[in-house]
């Protein structure tokens, strides 16, 4: 199942100047520093690392933490 | 006979728009421009400047700087989607004109974006080398302000106008080596001109496309010359933002060697990576890796060896 710490990894990896431990989870992650840019980087790198598929029209349900760990975990059980 | 690249010009128009001005319309603030986008300013062609002008003003200095004259060149392929006109008749037929080609100098269009430099190095030397040709030009000259809409954030600070023009010759200072090309043509909607006839850009489609078939083309590239990342100077990304570079970067492995240079006049889409060609190649550079990607979406990947005396 993917947790926070899996996001908060990726976000260390993939974003320049943001220090992932500090972002609460249900943060969005506009008001945290993370642009559309490195948004999509992140959502990139979970689809990569845990086999999901993240469609545009459902980037805006995981725009933090927490939305990510409940949009990904529900798809693995659904599948 | 082989063909390989032996010069490369380019033109960038004297007028540009700011982004930092832009930026102020377009919800986007001046650290997102400078660190994430790149361009600071997007070149902008004359308002009856033509897409075969500008072309024709990257042919030029060719002829003037270097030993070839228009009566010598055997064939020119124009890379653009933005043709003078309607696109009929091609714009490379309306360029032969204006350089006072030969009429025996075969000209045709090549309709692809960010990836038809590449492609165009592939299709020009290998037309030419079938046929014997020892003298052609590969031009790209795609103005996307014709077809930019300045309110829309996700294109408007992107693209700047510019054109070059590379002389393929049999005798030169780049072999054309391995190549590699693809299409994802399942998401082709995701850089389109509308009926409106203004660019739309999905960036979420685009980037994630980049992101995870350039990698295992350079890769591809690489495995068909049997050489390592390590043997290559310099990678020549399309310079589609700083943040599309510098992803490739590190999901390539290559920190470093993947130079941004388009912060003065944006993405010039075909124009791109020859410009980079043209003006920010050391001379002690002796292996290069082109890469170039987008419309389509399409990419092509190919190295370039120097050949030395």
């Amino acid at each position: 199942m993917l947790d926070r710490e899996n996001i908060l990894e990726i976000i260390d990896e993939v974003v320049i100047g943001i220090e992932a431990a500090s972002i609460a989870d249900d943060t969005d992650f506009k008001e945290c520093g993370i642009d559309s840019l490195d948004h999509a980087n992140v959502l990139l790198a979970i689809e990569e690392q845990f086999g999901v598929n993240i469609p545009d029209e459902d980037v805006d349900k995981c725009s933090s933490i927490s939305g990510i760990i409940s949009y990904v975990n529900n798809a693995r059980t659904i599948k | 006979m082989t063909i390989g690249i032996r010069k490369v010009c380019s033109y960038l128009p004297k007028d540009a728009v700011s982004n930092y001005n832009q930026a102020q319309h377009l919800d986007a603030t001046e650290d997102f421009i400078r660190d994430k986008i790149g361009m600071l300013h997007l070149t902008r062609k004359g308002p009856s400047e033509e897409t075969s002008d500008m072309a024709m003003r990257a042919v030029l200095p060719v002829f003037e700087e270097e030993n070839l004259t228009p009566e010598q060149v055997e064939c020119l392929i124009l890379v653009t989607q933005n043709p003078d006109g309607k696109g009929l008749p091609h714009t490379s037929a309306i360029l032969h004109n204006k350089l006072n080609l030969p009429e025996s100098c075969v000209v045709f269009d090549l309709s692809l974006g960010c990836s038809g430099f590449v492609h165009g190095l592939v299709v020009v030397k290998s037309f030419m080398e079938q046929l014997g040709l020892k003298n052609g030009l590969l031009v790209t000259s795609d103005p996307y302000s014709k077809v930019i809409d300045p309110n829309d954030r996700d294109t408007a600070l992107l693209f700047g106008d510019g054109a070059t023009a590379t002389w393929l010759s049999d005798e030169f200072i780049w072999d054309i080596k391995e190549s590699d090309f693809g299409t994802v043509s399942n998401r082709n909607d995701a850089l389109r001109v509308t009926s409106e006839h203004c660019l739309t850009m999905n960036g979420r489609g685009v980037f994630n496309f980049a992101a995870t078939h350039i990698p295992s083309s350079v890769e591809r590239v690489l495995r068909k010359s049997g050489i390592i990342i390590d043997d290559v100077d310099l990678i020549l990304l399309h310079q589609g933002s700083r943040y599309i570079v510098e992803t490739l970067e590190k999901r390539i492995g290559v920190i470093g060697k993947a130079p941004f240079c388009a912060a003065e006049y944006g993405n010039t889409v075909s124009s791109s990576i020859p410009m980079m060609l043209s003006e920010n190649v050391p001379d002690d550079a002796q292996r290069l890796i082109l890469s170039g990607f987008g419309v389509g979406l399409a990419w092509a990947t190919c190295l370039l060896e120097r050949k030395n005396a």
